[in-house]
């Protein structure tokens, strides 16, 4: 990326910081969650569209719930993107919409996430292991995901980004102080 | 004299670190653990501020955050803060602090002259006094005179930051009662936190040796209590949000490191919030009572057995309540010599603990001394404040005063919560719990010690569990005086220290009909300032209760509002300081701007390339350069910020019809169309154009400002009224980035980086959108133009923009191209003539008023804001219309702003300029403006105003350049 140096890392007390360069993302969009398209999703990826707050992970692709008509999809393997909007293409339902690049994917892995993520924003934008949550950190609007204990991915408008990590970089720097 | 008291008093200083420490620019010692305020009465220091109307001298008053006299400045340069309460502040090694409100000095204060007209100067008197000849002229100099402290005035180079938390219990306040309650919620399961403001646990037991705080610290603890020390809650706001401010550094220390994180700003929601934030102590009101030397007596004692200081040697005890005799005890048992208790009340009941004297029914009658306490006189007075026996004269250095107990209701009320008045105890209690805060302890008037650990206990308990919250048992501090300022004697009795207020203030808001006790507030400031009146709003409100013929629930308190106590901006600014101070957008490829010289400032929410100047080239003269290379040859933006939304579904061409005036479900695929959206009113609210992509796809672009709020109105209308249509609405500007190419040489340059030629201009026409690839690049080619000149927008995948960029630029050379910022941007559209929503239109601008009214003409289907268009003011024909102005003369520019006017000001404006610059193509300014009958006006010269320059301009018809339009074909 051009903004910031590929591979940003901020390493923190039992925390690290990590900007994720190779993940792809693309928003699923659609009128129903029962209709052609949701079962072309499961078919593709062998998960239902997550239920509200809901992040998963099936056949190399996170999952993740951002409204009643949107799920976010997430991966690092261009193939089964393809893969799966190849299959998605043929739904008049629903549409698959390519935002690599747009999103920007931070990966926080440690113990002290919950640390971090208050000092962003609410309490409320903590996910706990199989959540999806979309609220304002650092003044942004995030989504953080959480599909398994001690990681959770940030996504946010590429626009900001450097605006998340200089904030991120600045409460690591207090606590490392503190 | 004030000094310092050999061990064991002082349970908080540590003796073997001694601290230096100057105040007003004079040296002296501390220890660890000492106070600002104990190590000035420790080194003898009375006199450490001025009053803030009448800069009467002041001593210390109390030992807590209802500090109003010992106000100072700490620190300097960007660490520099004012108005800090001395009783709070930490001692540390190097500490500068200074009197406030004074000059030259504390000793030596020229505005004390203030006090000489003291008589003149009553409450209100400057609304009276300063009307004749004009408010204006005096109002400069009240201004100076007005406030506490100075702003600071360089950067302040620490850091602050917020936090959230979320406990199922919060308790604020770690007296006995904070602690109990705490511990028996955390024991019943209840994820707890504690708050306590001071460095120490125990409240106004913290400092006794009373091994019950340590017993109920550490069964807290063990318990599961979170402890946050020196963290003070200042609100309870919507939803149960508690705000405190945790301090992490020490204010005005020397040592700190270069950048330290200074403070916290806690934001907690708790199911159950329990307030234990103790009472504060209420003073009697008596002639001079503000002399140095004049305290609280509470202060007086936590200033013995915490800090190790006698803040006299022989005092007088004032009070009109039993829970000074105790506390006279404990001091004399500390080594201060407690002359006598002058108690109000005449049926006083308790003796002397130490067997010295009580003078019951009696009261100060005066205060000698005025910098420092030299006595006091003393007399028998009836239940109304006359004297009725003879006065005796008291030799003493300290006077203790104590009406009773004020409980600190103030989250409770913020809460919502109601008070009630206790008679006997003279004070407002909570009246039951407010909605989700329940107070404990003293704040709930409970002052019984283990009365109040019991019932906090019992509520920290229920509050885990959900159970009912037990009644509070409020009382138990005996019996208190009534309220009785004297009659017929000389010097003035305060009610309101920082504010000057006295007796005589409010006897007068009374007469003059200032009853309710808000209004009271205004008209004599009492309970204003840094202390927001926590020892003398009780006594304010009595006392207009005794004018008035009122009991205190009568006259009721003023609204409680937060904060508790001064919050300073940089807590709750939090990290939203110096580059984070706002989220600024970032285009992709900001580098490759920075690398090609571009000058960057912030437009909207992005932070975008003003213009590439050359050296030695200003912002303005660039963007001319630029614009003319535009023109000429060929020009490099980047419109990435431009807004884009991608629309798909079976209904989404009936949706666009809806949302723009202009008709888009007839466009081909392949094929765009300019388009305007409307609100409700009529009202111009965005641009952009919208391609079609496929059968049930378009490709909306919007402004760069309406990116936003137009994919939320698009959300808007299909979530709340066009709700049967099936569309759905992604936006997606992040995306893509924008190299936008324009100028006669655009298609050469894109040709010589291998563009297809079947995107060449004499294939692929104006407004028309193509899918094309180069190097691997996909893109999005619109054939669309901001200046008038041949132009493409070529949308790629955000990731290869700054490639893209460099690809061109590679080339530039060849065909004598540059890039250009924004302000080149605009030379070129206002040559245009094209209009910019926002700059050029306002919140009345309708289609017609910037010539689109043939659209809504032609247009025959339904789309939002029509019905509005056919309203009376639409069809106004004096409404505002955009037109284009050259002034006469051809050389002076017309600003942005400028009124237009038949006459100089006050005139009736006719109209405004909006947008404004030189032409590079004409040589000379021009300006789009809004004028009333514009389009009627073409050729009319027009007078436009600005800053008292009068100019005479043309009315003309745009664009100025290419009226044909015949450039942008290439």
């Amino acid at each position: 990326m051009d903004e910031l140096p590929a591979g940003t890392r901020i390493t923190g007390t039992d925390l690290v910081v990590a900007l994720e360069d190779t993940m792809q993302v693309a928003t699923l969009r659609y009128f129903s969650r029962e209709g052609a398209f949701a079962a072309a999703v499961l078919a593709a990826s062998g998960a239902p569209l997550p239920a509200p707050l809901q992040a998963l992970e099936a056949a190399q692709l996170i999952l993740a719930w951002r409204s009643p008509t949107e799920t976010l999809c997430v991966t690092r393997s261009t193939a089964r993107l393809a893969e799966l909007a190849e299959a998605l293409a043929a739904c008049a339902d629903g549409c698959l919409v390519e935002l690599t690049g747009g999103l920007r994917i931070v990966r926080l892995t440690g113990l002290r996430i919950a640390d971090l993520l208050c000092r962003l924003g609410g309490t409320a934008s903590v996910p706990a292991a199989g959540e999806a949550r979309r609220s304002r950190m650092a003044d942004l609007a995030v989504l953080a995901l959480c599909v398994r204990d001690g990681e959770t991915l940030l996504l946010v408008d590429r626009a900001h980004l450097p605006h998340l990590l200089a904030w991120i970089r600045e409460t690591l720097l207090d606590s490392a102080g503190a | 004299m004030s000094h310092r008291l050999a061990a064991p008093c002082g349970a908080w200083i540590d003796r073997s670190q001694p601290l230096g420490f100057t105040f007003n620019g004079r040296s002296y010692r501390g220890f660890e653990g000492d106070t600002l305020a104990s190590a000035l009465l420790a080194e003898g220091v009375r006199l450490v501020g001025r009053s803030f109307k009448l800069h009467r001298p002041r001593g210390v008053w109390s030992c807590g955050v209802e500090e109003p006299n010992a106000i100072v400045d700490v620190g300097a340069d960007g660490r520099y803060t004012p108005n800090v309460r001395a009783t709070l502040l930490p001692l540390s090694e190097g500490l500068s602090a200074r009197s406030v409100n004074c000059w030259p000095g504390v000793r030596l204060d020229v505005g004390s002259v203030t006090g000489l007209f003291s008589a003149v100067l009553p409450a209100g008197f400057y609304y009276k006094t300063f009307k004749w000849p004009s408010w204006g002229l005096f109002e400069p100099a009240i201004r100076r005179m007005a406030g506490l402290g100075r702003a600071p005035t360089t950067t302040d180079p620490d850091h602050y930051e917020e936090i959230s938390a979320a406990p199922d219990v919060l308790v604020v306040g770690a007296g006995t009662a904070g602690l109990a309650a705490a511990a028996a919620a955390a024991r019943a399961g209840a994820h707890t936190l504690l708050l306590s403001s001071g460095v120490h646990v125990g409240g106004a037991l913290g400092w006794r040796p009373d091994s019950e705080v340590a017993m109920l610290e550490s069964s807290a603890r063990a318990a599961g209590v979170r402890i946050l020390p020196r963290t003070l809650a200042f609100g309870v706001y919507d939803h149960n949000l508690v705000c405190a401010i945790e301090s992490r550094s020490v204010e005005g220390r020397r040592d700190l490191p270069a950048c330290v994180l200074r403070e916290r700003l806690w934001k907690i929601r708790a199911r159950t919030v329990i307030a234990a934030t103790g009472a504060l102590e209420r003073p009697l009101v008596f002639p001079d009572n503000d002399r140095p030397g004049v305290m609280l007596a509470g202060a007086a004692l936590k200033y013995a057995l915490a800090y190790g200081v006698a803040c006299g040697r022989r005092a007088v005890v004032a009070t009109g309540n039993d829970a000074a005799y105790a506390l006279a005890a404990a001091l004399q048992a500390a080594g201060v010599d407690i002359v006598a208790i002058v108690d109000r009340r005449i049926d006083a009941e308790v003796a002397h603990p130490a067997g010295g004297r009580v003078l019951s029914g009696s009261a100060i009658t005066a205060v000698l001394g005025r910098a420092a306490v030299r006595g006091c006189r003393v007399r028998r007075v009836d239940a109304r404040g006359v004297g009725t026996g003879p006065e005796e004269f008291l030799k003493c250095d300290l006077i203790l005063t104590s009406a009773g107990f004020a409980p600190a209701v103030h989250l409770h009320s913020q809460a919502g919560g109601r008070l009630r008045w206790l008679e006997r105890e003279s004070m407002f209690v909570p009246d039951g719990a407010a909605p989700g805060v329940v107070s404990v302890g003293a704040s709930a008037g409970i002052l019984d010690a283990e009365i109040a650990r019991a019932h906090a206990a019992a509520v920290g308990e229920a509050a885990a569990l959900g159970a009912p919250l037990p009644p509070a048992p409020s009382g138990g501090v005996g019996s208190v005086g009534p309220f009785a300022p004297l009659s017929g004697v000389r010097g003035k009795q305060f009610i309101d220290l920082q504010n000057d207020v006295s007796t005589q203030d409010v006897a007068l808001a009374a007469r003059e009909n200032y009853r309710s006790v808000e209004h009271l507030k205004r008209y004599t400031t009492t309970g204003m300032g840094t202390d927001q009146g926590k020892t003398s709003n009780i006594n304010a409100l009595m006392l207009m209760g005794r004018c008035t013929g009122r009991a205190p629930p009568e006259v009721g308190t003023t609204r409680f509002r937060p904060p508790f106590a001064p919050v300073t901006l940089g807590a709750i600014a939090a990290r939203r300081a110096g580059s984070l101070y706002r989220a600024l957008k970032e285009l992709p490829a900001r580098d490759w701007h920075a690398a090609r010289g571009a000058v960057f400032e912030p437009y909207g929410d992005w932070r975008r390339p003003a213009a590439y100047p050359q050296t030695g080239e200003s912002i303005e003269a660039a963007a001319l350069r630029e614009a003319a290379s535009v023109r000429e040859r060929a020009g490099l933006f980047d419109g990435s910020p431009l807004g884009k939304i991608e629309v798909y579904g079976p209904d989404a061409g009936e949706f666009l019809d809806l949302m723009y005036v202009g008709t888009l479900s007839t466009l081909g695929i392949g094929q765009a169309r300019y388009g305007v959206l409307l609100n409700e009113h009529g009202t111009l609210i965005d641009d952009g154009i919208v391609a079609r992509l496929g059968e049930q796809h378009y490709w909306v672009n919007t402004s760069t400002a309406g990116a936003e709020r137009t994919a939320a109105a698009f959300e808007e209308w299909l979530q709340c009224e066009l709700v049967r249509l099936k569309v759905l609405v992604t936006p997606v500007t992040s995306r893509w980035g924008v190299v936008t190419v324009a100028g006669p040489r655009a298609w050469r340059w894109l040709e010589s980086i291998g563009l297809e030629a079947a995107l060449a201009p004499e294939r692929m026409k104006h407004m028309t959108l193509r899918t094309s690839a180069l190097e691997g690049m996909p893109l999005r080619v619109l054939r669309a133009s901001f200046s008038g000149e041949l132009g493409y927008e070529l949308n790629v995948p955000v990731d290869h923009t700054a490639r893209l960029f460099e690809r061109l630029w590679e080339r530039s050379s060849e065909i004598g191209a540059a890039p250009y910022g924004i302000e080149a941007l605009q030379v070129l559209r206002i040559e245009k003539g094209y209009l910019h929503i926002g700059s050029d239109t306002d919140g009345t601008t309708l289609p017609g008023d910037v010539g689109l009214a043939r659209g809504v003409e032609r247009k025959r289907a339904a789309f939002v804001g029509r019905r509005s268009l056919s309203r009376p003011s639409a069809l106004d024909p004096q409404r505002l219309q955009l037109i284009g102005l050259q002034p006469l003369d051809g050389r002076t520019p017309l600003h942005v702003g400028a009124h237009i006017a038949p006459h100089a000001p006050p005139a009736p404006i006719e109209g405004r300029v909006t947008s404004s610059c030189l032409s590079p193509a004409l040589g000379q300014p021009i300006a789009l403006a809004l004028l009333a009958r514009g389009s009627q006006r073409i050729g009319e010269q027009v007078r436009v105003y600005h800053l008292g320059v009068e100019t005479v301009a043309r009315v003309v018809q745009t664009p100025f350049v290419d009226r044909e339009g015949r450039r942008v074909h290439g």
